[in-house]
């Protein structure tokens, strides 16, 4: 297990590191050469939280009073929770090619005395943090306000996106290196792009589904026909049920894990290549984004714990 | 004192075909050493081995005494390979990082830091996004990131490309002073007119062999030229490339 070390070095001074410059992207210049205030843009995200916070408010007693009956809500929540993984999984999919391939900084800090366990380990929960955060923005004020209105199990919410953000982030670095050791790191990139284009209009075309009422509504009871019981699973987890949501919590803490213990060795099969042009210029100090493919240990180094 | 601040035993790395093979080189402490060849000769590859980020097929690399292979966090922590620059940090904030991931933290890290920014005339862009420095500003920053946590060993790959006159000289300069401050600086360069005036030995490395080594009086010596032959003269003549 990665202990969390808030000293320099430590793994938790690394994930500060990782969270700071997943953010660092808003830093903007000036003309003058220093950095622009960003009293701005956190003025209006308090104002956004406070105008989510109270819609959060008048919605869930709506909800509570007229909602579906549990077994529709069950299926709703499951529709809702597939579209936001499809989301997260784009989100975290160009999160993983911007850590691993784009960022640049991995040979400074795999020449660096630091654990590779412990910078995979901060690498892939700067992903965590970033996929959650995003829907946590969106997510948080319905448990937040559902909590205020005598309705806890709203809380299962964060639980859920954290989860949810553990499995996802996870899956998507290990895709991300699949397709890197399958059709390179170039052509991987441009794919996430289109992933996410796809994700973005999947979402759309699922909105307008529920525009259509009568053939939603159609759907929806073959589905509380039949035995969709597996895939509900899912919904009752969303919905605060303590199973469903603890085992959706252990599956994303295992599939973590188990990424952070296998990037190395992934990456050093994904990118076993000459060290050419493009590993190169990721060193140089010009700090450019650009697609960088380079040869990081082979398993035989990796017995040893650096 | 040890024998070597840098080892390459027998080292041999193939993508398909030999990269490095069967490489010997040693560098002593407080040596300035110029690693030089042909591209495609191997260098990148085995100056990657000898830090720790590429793992050799066979043979060995021991950092003053220490053996990547068996404790690589031991040896890394002599060690500096030039690091980039994060372009969304400002200077001091890079270097604040760079020496923590070398256990030393802000406090004890800012009066280098300091140093070295007032050293390459970083100074007055110290709290600037260095997104919007130049390319030898960026280089300079990186250099000061390569020695923020004192390292023994300076591990450079092609340091000088692309700098203007003044601050290569002032890269040469700090590089210089860290092999008389008892630093060790291994770099491969395409300006033989670096290795020339500031490396104390040479290596010719050629389809990752290391075809010669020595000063330049031995390497001329190797080429059959006179004391009048310059480097270039003998890295043609020692490489077999065409003038």
């Amino acid at each position: 297990m990665t202990k969390l070390n808030g000293a320099p070095g430590g793994t938790w001074w690394l994930l500060r590191h990782e969270v700071r410059m997943v953010f660092s992207a808003t830093r903007k210049l000036r003309a003058n050469g220093k950095i622009s205030a960003s009293w701005l843009g956190t003025s209006l995200t308090v104002v956004l939280q406070l105008l989510l916070h109270w819609g959060a408010y008048l919605l869930i007693p709506l909800i509570h009073r007229h909602g579906p009956t549990p077994a529709l809500a069950a299926i709703l929540a499951t529709a809702a929770l597939l579209v936001g993984v499809t989301l997260m999984l784009a989100t975290a999919l160009r999160g993983s090619v911007a850590a691993l391939f784009e960022r640049g900084d991995l040979d400074l800090l795999l020449s660096s005395p630091l654990p590779a366990k412990s910078i995979f380990f901060a690498r892939l929960l700067g992903i965590v943090v970033s996929v959650a955060g995003i829907f946590l923005f969106f997510l948080a004020p319905l448990a937040n306000m559902g909590l205020l209105t005598g309705h806890p199990q709203w809380l299962a919410l964060y639980v859920v996106v954290i989860a949810l953000a553990l499995l996802v982030s996870s899956c998507a670095m290990l895709l991300t290196l699949v397709l890197v050791r399958l059709i390179g790191a170039r052509r991987t990139k441009v794919l996430v792009q289109v992933l996410s284009a796809v994700a973005g209009a999947l979402v759309f075309l699922l909105s307008q589904a529920a525009n259509s009422r009568n053939e939603l509504g159609a759907r929806l009871q073959e589905m509380l026909h039949g035995d969709w019981s597996g895939v509900l699973w899912l919904g009752h987890a969303v919905l605060g049920q303590p199973a469903p949501l603890a085992g959706l919590l252990a599956a994303g803490v295992a599939l973590f894990f188990f990424t952070t213990r296998t990037t190395r060795a992934f990456l050093s099969a994904a990118c076993s290549r000459r060290p050419g042009r493009a590993a190169r210029r990721q060193r140089r100090p010009a700090a450019r984004v650009s697609i960088s493919v380079a040869a990081w240990y082979g398993p035989r180094w990796s017995r040893n714990g650096a | 004192m040890r024998d070597h601040a840098l080892r390459l035993q027998s080292l041999s790395k193939s993508f398909g075909r030999p990269a490095v093979d069967h490489l010997d080189l040693a560098v002593r402490p407080g040596e300035f050493y110029a690693l030089l060849g042909p591209n495609g000769a191997g260098k990148t590859t085995t100056l990657r081995m000898a830090t720790g980020l590429l793992a050799p097929d066979s043979g060995s690399v021991e950092v003053l005494g220490v053996d990547m292979l068996h404790d690589p966090a031991a040896a890394k922590r002599h060690l500096a390979y030039e690091p980039m620059v994060y372009a969304k940090l400002k200077p001091t904030e890079y270097l604040e990082f760079v020496a923590g991931l070398w256990g030393i933290g802000a406090a004890e890290a800012a009066p280098r830091a300091r140093h070295l920014l007032d050293w390459l005339d970083l100074t007055k862009h110290a709290h600037e996004l260095t997104e919007g420095f130049s390319r030898g500003m960026k280089q300079k920053l990186a250099l000061a990131g390569a020695l923020i946590h004192s390292p023994q060993l300076l591990i450079l790959d092609e340091p000088l490309t692309g700098l203007d006159a003044a601050a290569a000289r002032q890269v040469k300069d700090l590089l210089q002073q860290h092999v008389a401050d008892g630093g060790t600086v291994v770099l491969t360069t395409h300006i033989l007119e670096v290795a020339e005036r500031l490396a104390e030995r040479i290596g010719v490395i050629r389809a990752g062999r290391l075809i010669a080594e020595g000063t330049l009086d031995e390497l001329r010596a190797l080429a059959g030229l006179g004391a009048d032959g310059t480097l270039e003269d003998v890295f043609l003549q020692l490489t077999g490339e065409p003038a």
